[in-house]
């Protein structure tokens, strides 16, 4: 026994300096920083190979076809082919805040990556990043000139005293952002209802829907996002800033609308229409419900094809399918949408980066495959770049146009349509948006239940972005007066601000207090730092 | 030596832990058949105690990654060398702290407690792991947490539980310090060493955090690391498009599914020690076996 | 050695301390050095600046005690974690005490692995059972009803919250705590028991004079390391479980702070509210081991 456990113990630590030295770092070398001079012209390759590093926030399990990786597919491979550009990998890892905020703590940063807009300040007062405006002026593709000439706003939030510090990755397009009321059709056929044109009309037929089938007529949750969702049609716009008449910006969740929006819910509260246990539901448990076919009715956005309606169709059938419908206002008016100030991140470089230009040539790259090069590059190309999860190899340098979801809505409608009308389609022209064609096919001619998302979102005759289409072009919609990042104040609060209202709402909707209350706590909002807030809103973004 | 009549008590006894130990093990089963289950039937709350339309997606999911395998090696050795450095340090520390009167005693088991009370937080332990060059080694998920001082502070108490009369004849016969530790103490630590080791090895099994700031590449992770990577942005990847294959998989699964994949998976190799280890746990230490 | 032996042994005292080394410079180096950090508390923490941010004294502590929502998180994290304390005690020494009882020593082992396997389950996978059985429909609601004890709302009553959060964790970790006194059982000389059994004594006087005394000091050390935590009312469970309609009593300070947005960047609140927690655990620990070492002569640490 004694024997027996010295010798484990030598023989451990023997192990232990072993192994020790196996374990190799097999991270990428240090940077080769050495500078090279560029081309003239900003397609054209380097002379001689340049290597860049970058951070890669994504899932580094993620398969990929064949052998490729986040090191090598066929973003990287442009690079190498057409630049002489060797991009690696410094890290990839999906709990990319940590990861950043260590390596910025260990001045061990990447030549480029993306920050939102908190670390963007820090690392500009920090001087850890590089002015942009000599090399995007330099090397900038036309395509990323006319962004920044188009989206002025949205660039402006990237600059420091007018100078380009973080290039603003934008969105896919404010056609994503809008609310509907989803209702389950086979319901809606053997009860016989039309398109609602009232709040009434829905909770008739929502109080309908829980007669016959049982549940309950309207879904909630603990964060009230369905309520938030309806107060639009009393005008209200909870989720973002308001000008009001005389030019302040305000704080959309504490206006009169949202009192009589909130009065309503309560009394449906009351009256049995909402889900009595919503308070304690988390989304997944909401959710449950709906798949359960506890419930026909539910305010929502635009992806509801994608989660829950697969779920909910494996369990309830293809004929349970929702559809969008606009929601009506309570003067019949049109529905003003909100439209949030929408940034997917800044993309930066790091201040002793040797050879910025190559990261501007990557930048550009990508720009150029969503805008130009149909026609140029064959569709196999365009598509291996654009499919499967090669899109988020470029997750840190991309640039991403915000009429994407505009005109992939225009190309997969058309092209659906001509399909449904039995026409030939050459889907070769339909470049990157093709799988969304493909998936509204799918959807029609095998109810393959992964394709509903597409065919809700974009092919249907009446489809979310078909409807939001109109609230785009005719401007239907009320956009954020916080056109912008966060101030301090809000962002030292976190959701804390926003947590009192929706604890308050709580109590309100539930009976708990009366709709008085609701001055209490705009009050108490104001007091925690809602008035502070207000105040820097309207010294940043007010006229 | 133990020839007792089975009475009432004995009984209500059996009975009554053995319904507490039912309420422990039935969440166990219930997620043992929510992660064979398929997504559908789990996002409408079917699942009960049996898989609902039994699918394996979830552990293909994390297996067929191919790392998985790799994965669990690195953990195997970080567990081995982990532990046992762990016990090493423990045991050289805790017993000559448990000498109540030695000089400086107090001070030094202070200089422990402290760090229990305070710490200096991530980023300047980042830093320091960083500095001493070693990250992406092993070391750096061994050696910041190598002298675990709650444990070792429930060995020291322990220690001192132990009859003295051992320890005084082995001075008798010469022996040093070391000497008794080694081949006195230790011998005798067996039930309280395995109580502490299994803490140390769960520990070490279950931290996936290190892992992920200490490690730039993936090859390196831990099992759990690796898990935890794949599953926290989960619904993410269900939005992507993705291959053939595993789009077959990933429509089968969702995050609740494949987190309790997650979790047999990694709690399986613990359950598989866990036996072995127990046996000290209950073998009543009788001070006539080490005298003879 | 004759007489009194002070404990050790008097001839090779420096070998005590040289098995002290390595300990003493590993936590040295992986513990003391990194307490710098501690200064990010005092300052306007920028991760790019590093540890020279600039200096504002005491404004993190006062932003977070002005918050008008704190102060109602400390109560509600004391009354959760108090109890979770003492009930962290109680169950499982009653468990071990009872499976130390058991006749049968392989039902014994086989009943000590079941109720270690909760400590496996992590919260945010617990979350999603828990709100299962205790939701309006869930299993324990029906047996209440069946029983005609009506429903209780676990989850969104704020009344019941508190004890929701303090008897489920109690339940998942008890088999933690039931380990080390059963080690500690194991300590006990069989002898003891043997006579006492001579003299007649009942189970329950065994239990009260031998089994509990000798456990005392397991127990007392274990009270006293546990006040250590007596902040951390349990971060992953409340997040998991909590919604705003009980935030009232079940918002504690850990998941307070979460969503004042520490995810973000902002380690100077993180750093203040963590060293006010350590000044709290300090005190208790402190004033925990004195009580015991002047009422009950026990010196733990």
């Amino acid at each position: 026994m004694q024997k027996t456990s010295k010798k484990i113990l030598t023989s451990a630590l023997a192990g232990m300096m072993l192994t020790g030295c196996m374990s190799k770092p097999t991270s990428p070398a240090a940077t080769d920083s050495s500078r090279v001079e560029p081309p003239a012209d900003i397609w054209a390759p380097y002379s001689e190979e340049v290597t860049v590093t970058a951070f890669v926030p994504e899932n580094s399990g993620t398969e990929f076809q064949g052998d490729d990786d986040y090191g090598n597919n066929p973003w990287y491979r442009a690079y190498k082919e057409r630049f002489n550009i060797n991009l690696q990998n410094k890290w990839v890892s999906n709990d990319y805040d940590t990861k950043l905020n260590l390596a910025i703590a260990d001045k061990d940063l990447a030549d480029v990556f993306y920050v939102d807009a908190a670390r963007l300040n820090t690392l500009h007062e920090a001087g850890l990043i590089m002015n942009l405006e000599e090399v995007f002026d330099s090397y900038a593709s036309d395509v990323l000139k006319g962004y920044r000439k188009d989206y002025a706003d949205t660039w402006e939030t990237g600059c420091f005293d007018g100078e380009l510090y973080g290039m603003p990755q934008m969105n896919y397009g404010i056609i994503d952002q809008f609310q509907y009321i989803w209702i389950r059709q086979d319901w809606m056929k053997e009860c016989g209802f039309e398109a609602p044109k009232s709040m009434d009309d829905v909770i008739t037929i929502a109080t309908t829907f829980a007669e016959k089938y049982g549940g309950y007529a309207l879904p909630e949750c603990q964060t009230l996002e369905n309520l938030f969702r309806l107060a639009l049609s009393w005008g209200a716009h909870p989720d973002i800033w308001v000008t009001k008449d005389d030019g302040t910006i305000e704080y959309g969740m504490i206006q009169p609308e949202m009192k009589a929006a909130l009065e309503q819910y309560a009394q449906w509260y009351k009256d049995g229409i909402v889900n009595p246990n919503f308070t304690t539901l988390n989304w997944d448990k909401m959710m449950q419900g709906m798949i359960n076919g506890e419930c026909g009715v539910i305010p929502f956005a635009q992806w509801f094809g994608y989660n829950p309606l697969p779920d909910l169709i494996k369990n309830q059938g293809p004929e349970a399918i929702f559809f969008p419908y606009e929601i009506p206002t309570q003067d019949g008016s049109d529905i003003l949408g909100s439209v949030k100030f929408n940034n997917e991140g800044y993309v930066v470089i790091r201040k002793d980066c040797a050879n910025p230009e190559a990261i501007m040539k990557i930048v550009n790259f990508y720009a150029y495959t969503v805008n130009d090069a149909v026609g140029k590059e064959t569709n196999e190309y365009l598509s291996s770049l654009h499919s499967f999860n090669y899109p988020n190899c470029v997750r840190e340098t991309r640039i991403i146009n915000p009429k994407n979801d505009y005109n992939q809505f225009l190309q997969v409608k058309d092209a659906f349509d001509r399909w449904q009308a039995g026409e030939e389609v050459d889907t070769s022209a339909l470049g990157t948006n093709i799988s969304k064609y493909e998936s509204c096919v799918n959807w029609i001619t095998s109810q393959d239940p992964n394709g509903v998302g597409d065919f809700l979102q974009q092919g249907n005759d009446r489809s979310a972005y078909g409807i939001a289409k109109k609230y785009v072009d005719e401007e239907q919609y009320v956009q954020d007066a916080k056109w912008g990042p966060d101030t301090p104040t809000l962002q030292s609060a976190g959701s804390t601000l926003n947590d009192i209202l929706i604890e308050g709402f709580t109590k309100i909707i539930t009976g708990e207090k009366s709709i008085d209350y609701f001055d209490e706590l705009v009050e108490q909002w104001k007091t925690a730092g809602g008035e502070q807030a207000t105040k820097e809103i309207n010294d940043t973004y007010g006229k | 030596m133990k020839k007792k009549k089975i009475s009432v008590f004995d009984i209500l006894l059996t009975i009554g832990l053995g319904i507490i130990c039912i309420t422990c093990v039935l969440p166990f089963i219930h997620l043992l058949a929510v992660s064979f289950s398929s997504s559908s039937a789990v996002a409408a709350g079917k699942v009960g105690f049996l898989p609902v339309e039994f699918t394996m997606a979830s552990y293909e999911y994390v297996i067929t990654g191919g790392r998985f395998l790799h994965a669990m090696g690195i953990s195997i050795e970080r567990v081995i060398l982990g532990t046992l450095l762990n016990i090493v340090l423990m045991v050289l520390t805790a017993y000559p702290l448990a000498k109540n009167d030695l000089p400086g005693r107090g001070i030094l088991s202070g200089f422990f407690v402290v760090t229990m009370l305070i710490g200096g937080g991530m980023i300047p332990t980042y830093l320091l792991v960083s500095g001493l060059g070693l990250k992406d080694t092993i070391w750096a998920l061994i050696l910041p947490g190598a002298l675990p001082v709650y444990n070792m502070i429930i060995l020291m108490n322990f220690i001192r539980g132990l009859p003295h009369e051992l320890e005084e004849a082995a001075w008798i016969d010469g022996a040093s310090p070391f000497g008794t530790l080694v081949h006195v103490i230790f011998p005798l630590l067996g039930p309280s060493l395995a109580t502490v080791g299994l803490f140390s090895m769960v520990g070490h099994w279950n931290d996936w955090f290190a892992g992920m700031i200490y490690m730039s590449e993936p090859m390196n992770y831990p099992l759990q690391t690796y898990l935890q990577t794949l599953l926290v942005d989960f619904e993410k990847l269900l939005q992507s498009d993705t291959s053939g294959n595993i789009q077959e998989i990933l429509s089968k699964m969702n995050a609740r599914t494949g987190r309790a994949a997650q979790l047999f998976l990694g709690a399986l190799p613990i359950m598989m020690v866990y036996p072995f280890l127990q046996r000290y746990f209950t073998k009543g230490l009788t001070l006539g076996s080490v005298k003879g | 050695m004759k007489g009194k032996s002070k404990g050790f042994n008097i001839k090779n005292l420096w070998q005590y301390y040289a098995m002290l080394i390595p300990g003493v410079i590993l936590t040295f180096i992986f513990s003391y050095i990194p307490l710098y950090g501690v200064i990010i508390a005092f300052e306007k923490y920028n991760v790019g600046l590093g540890f020279n941010s600039p200096w504002v004294g005491l404004d993190n502590f006062r932003y977070l005690f002005s918050q008008p929502t704190f102060t109602r998180t400390i109560w509600n994290t004391l009354y959760i974690s108090v109890w979770k304390l003492a009930l962290g005690i109680v169950v499982p020494v009653t468990i071990a005490v009872l499976l130390n009882e058991m006749r049968s020593e392989k039902l014994k082992r086989f009943y000590q692995t079941l109720i270690y396997i909760p400590n496996f389950l992590s919260w945010i996978i617990m979350a999603g059972v828990l709100m299962d059985i205790l939701s309006s429909t869930g299993a324990i609601n029906t047996i209440l009803a069946k029983l005609g004890m009506g429903t209780v709302n676990f989850l969104g009553d704020a009344k019941v919250f508190p004890w929701t959060m303090i008897v489920s964790d109690v339940w998942k970790g008890f088999g933690y705590g039931t380990i080390v006194y059963l080690a500690a059982l194991t300590g006990i000389d069989p002898s003891l028991y043997e006579s006492a059994m001579l003299d007649g004594a009942t189970r329950w006087q065994q239990i009260k004079n031998i089994t509990i005394p000798l456990l005392m000091p397991t127990i007392i050390l274990m009270t006293v390391l546990s006040l250590g935590s007596v902040l951390n009312a349990g971060f992953d469970q409340v997040y998991n479980l909590y919604s705003p309609a009980v935030w009232e009593t079940g918002d504690i300070i850990d998941t307070y702070v979460y969503r004042l947005g520490i995810q973000q960047a902002q380690y100077s609140v993180g750093a203040a509210v963590g060293l006010f927690k350590s000044l709290v655990s300090a005190i208790m620990v402190i004033t925990s081991y004195r009580l015991a070492d002047k009422l009950a002569g026990y010196r733990i640490l």
